[in-house]
């Protein structure tokens, strides 16, 4: 019996790298929900059952950054995203930014150009295996 | 002189003989005279009587015939009887009856003849002068014992007078002889008894006066002169002894007012110099006072906050940029503690470290400081205490210096988020084609064959290398800015090395490369950033896998070098950690050597070789090191290979504040 896919919510702004990292996703296997917006992910996350794990970036459409998302998240009553392992993956990353994702409770963080989506995705299946 | 005093005395003399003679003279006259008026007088009065006797009767004296022939008588008898008078008193009035000569009678007599008739006496008179002198003289007559009337006989003196003369003269004349004698005499004797002994003591005196005290006085005589002679040998000698004692006394000033007067010369040049001294300190201090000014000028005109205060933290001196940044004027700031003004809203060990940094350690105290304006703002400045010492290493002032760098950090802030955004502006494209790329290269997109491949290949190439150039442009960036950061925890240099090593295998057995580590046995953890430690040895592995032909070597050591000891070929100033990485490559041409370290240089046999590199990664790590306090130099050699070396003191990196983290 195949288990059910497990589920990752996109936070990109960037519309064809939303849509690459939707495909690559796929290809792997994953369910994936897109969101460009904090307020569209918050949205999505009322509809879907469950997620598995978030990809996320820093800058995205609208006043609400990643950091919000991630506060957000962690606050309690949120139980969908509370305990769900965030992969912060953004092009800007200087110490304070990641030392404030990492503080919030983020898993890991990538910088977008330097990786390819397959290595991500890995560190990501790895993360839900464990 | 002589005839002088001789003269003298000889006029008094003259003096008192003529005076003698002259009274002598006059007496002898008026006694003649007196014998002769009496004689006179006694002739006249005989005359008188004989008249008196002829006229017994009050008829005879109306006779005046008869007396007038008496009067004859008389007269012939006496040459010298000049006229003969008869008054008679006719009534009431006393008038001349008879006369010798012409005269008128009844005429009144005169006051003479009225005189001696009342008064019953007979009186004589001198009347006239010089030849016509006459002798009046006025008998009363009488008879039978009454008064009736005068007789005047008057005789003329001119024989008389002459006879004086004569006689007069003649004693003058004999007078004159014997003056003249004693005049003689006298002038001899006092020529010798005074002249000669003055004379004398004159020329002693002179004697004297030319200093010669061997004139001897010859006065023996016992008078006064002898007595002064005496007492001149005596007051000769007292001149001479005094004169003696005076000579050596005024010897003995002179030498003592030479020698005063040598030690005012010298005390006048002494003060002369003093004064030039003077002057000279006089010039320096206006100089100083000038330089002082100009001090005083350019430290008010500087923008940053310049305090000076005393050892307590009194405020001494404020420049103008205080009140521009604080807002608290000049004034307000002088004698109170330096930051109570400032309200001081750090946390109080900040506080205490720093005055623990400047008074205790006596340290130059540099960093950040938050204070409060006037107005209630807080603002940002980067400040600076240094502590004045005196040579005895005593506390004399704190010169703080502040420098609002709240502007600067809302323009670093700024440029900050600019670099970040600009970061994330230039990745967001990069990172579409790099995953597109990677998609295709899949086969997401279909199977592609080996063409397709190739060409695919390169564009991610090429992406990657943008990346690369990105990535390495936005530390450069950092770097300029100078705020990025080091911080220094221990760290295990072997291990990053070697996980460095293992990071590259990959392209190592790709290209065949031999490489060979070398490990020192104490090589301590030392003081380091790990990342920026990372980047450093990455940047020099990169390099050597890099710039390698296939088959080539590449030794890696890592070791402690004493102080004194060689890396390479330079001597090391202190016990330092020193990586080497050296390679069999294709070397670095000597003309572009100076070049190697500048920004986006890459050599021509670079380029040539290897189409990928940034030409940044020998000037970020330059940079990094630099600021780290470590060294690094290579030899190199075209066509043999290269060497790099890094150094750190065995203390470690030194550490820097800032805001930022450099990028792998």
């Amino acid at each position: 019996m195949r288990a059910s896919p497990k589920v990752v919510l996109v936070l990109e702004d960037e519309k064809p790298l939303l849509e690459a990292v939707r495909l690559s996703l796929t290809k792997n296997g994953f369910k994936v929900i897109t969101a460009r917006t904090v307020e569209e992910a918050k949205e999505q996350l009322c509809t879907t059952t469950h997620v598995d794990a978030i990809w996320l970036d820093h800058y995205l459409l609208g006043r609400e950054n990643g950091l919000d998302f991630v506060a957000w998240c962690r606050e309690d009553g949120n139980n969908k995203c509370k305990l769900v392992p965030i992969f912060v993956v953004s092009n800007t990353a200087t110490p304070e930014k990641v030392a404030s994702y990492m503080s919030l409770g983020a898993e890991k963080y990538f910088v977008k150009s330097n990786h390819k989506m397959g290595d991500i995705i890995e560190e990501i299946k790895k993360s839900i295996a464990a | 002189m002589r005839l002088k005093l001789s003269f003298k005395i000889l006029l008094l003399l003259i003096g008192i003989f003529a005076v003698l003679f002259l009274s002598f003279a006059f007496v002898s006259y008026n006694s003649q005279k007196k014998n002769l008026t009496r004689a006179f007088t006694e002739r006249a009065t005989a005359t008188a009587s004989s008249l008196e006797a002829a006229i017994q009767s009050r008829e005879e004296a109306e006779n005046t015939q008869g007396i007038s022939l008496n009067i004859q008588k008389s007269m012939l008898l006496d040459s010298e009887i000049e006229s003969v008078k008869f008054y008679k008193l006719q009534g009431d009035r006393l008038v001349l009856s008879v006369s010798s000569d012409s005269a008128m009678a009844g005429q009144v007599a005169d006051a003479d003849n009225q005189g001696a008739f009342r008064s019953d006496t007979r009186s004589n008179s001198l009347v006239g002068f010089g030849v016509n002198e006459m002798l009046k003289v006025v008998t009363p007559v009488h008879v039978s014992g009454a008064v009736v009337g005068t007789i005047e006989v008057d005789f003329t003196l001119e024989n008389v007078n002459a006879a004086i003369t004569s006689s007069i003269i003649n004693l003058l004349a004999i007078y004159l002889f014997i003056v003249a004698l004693l005049l003689a005499v006298v002038y001899l004797v006092l020529k010798q008894i005074i002249i000669k002994p003055i004379l004398n003591i004159n020329r002693a005196l002179d004697a004297v006066a030319d200093n010669s005290f061997n004139y001897k006085l010859n006065i023996k005589s016992g008078d006064e002169f002898g007595a002064l002679a005496g007492a001149f040998e005596r007051m000769a000698e007292l001149v001479r002894t005094s004169q003696e004692s005076l000579n050596n006394r005024v010897e003995q000033q002179t030498a003592e007012i030479k020698e005063k007067a040598d030690d005012l010369a010298k005390e006048r040049s002494a003060i002369l110099n003093i004064l030039e001294d003077i002057q000279k300190k006089e010039f320096k201090a206006e100089q100083l006072a000038a330089d002082l000014a100009k001090f005083k000028l350019a430290v008010d005109s500087v923008q940053d906050q310049v305090i000076i205060t005393d050892p307590e933290g009194i405020v001494v001196y404020a420049n103008a940029a205080v009140e521009k940044i604080t807002g608290y004027s000049v004034e307000e700031a002088y004698g109170k503690k330096a930051g109570t003004l400032w309200r001081m809203p750090m946390n109080r060990q900040y506080y205490e470290h720093l005055w623990d940094v400047i008074k205790n350690q006596k340290q130059v105290f540099i960093g950040e400081i938050i204070n409060k304006r006037k107005d209630g703002n807080l603002y940002v400045a980067q400040i600076s205490i240094a502590p004045v010492l005196d040579k005895n290493q005593k506390l004399l002032y704190f010169v703080a210096t502040e420098h609002d760098v709240t502007r600067e950090k809302e323009v670093d802030k700024a440029k900050t988020e600019f670099v970040s955004l600009a970061s994330h502006q230039l990745r967001t494209p990069l990172s579409s084609i790099n995953w597109y790329t990677e998609m295709l290269l899949d086969g997401d997109a279909g199977p592609i064959n080996e063409e397709q491949k190739k060409y695919l290949m390169e564009v991610s190439i090429g992406n990657r290398r943008m990346i690369d150039l990105v990535n390495a442009l936005l530390n450069v960036s950092r770097l300029d800015l100078g705020t990025f950061m080091i911080d220094t925890a221990p760290t295990n240099i072997v291990a990053v090395t070697k996980s460095v090593v293992e990071e590259l295998k990959p392209e190592i057995t790709h290209k065949k490369l031999k490489v060979e580590e070398h490990y020192g046995e104490n090589v301590p953890e030392f003081q380091a950033d790990e990342k920026l430690l990372r980047i450093i040895i990455q940047n020099l592995l990169s390099n050597a896998v890099k710039y390698t032909n296939d088959a080539g070597s590449i030794w890696v050591d890592l070791k402690v070098v004493p102080q004194g000891g060689k890396v390479g070929s330079v001597d090391v100033v202190f016990e330092s950690i020193a990586l080497s990485v050296s390679d069999s490559g294709i070397g670095i041409p000597t003309e572009q050597k100076s070049k190697i370290f500048s920004k986006l240089f890459r050599a021509d046999n670079a380029r040539e070789a290897e189409t990928e590199g940034t030409g940044l990664g020998l000037y970020i790590i330059k940079s990094i090191i630099d600021q780290s306090g470590g060294v690094v130099w290579f030899d190199s050699e075209t066509g043999k290979g290269t060497t790099f070396y890094v150094t750190f003191p065995v203390s470690g990196m030194k550490k820097k504040e800032g805001t930022k983290t450099l990028d792998l």
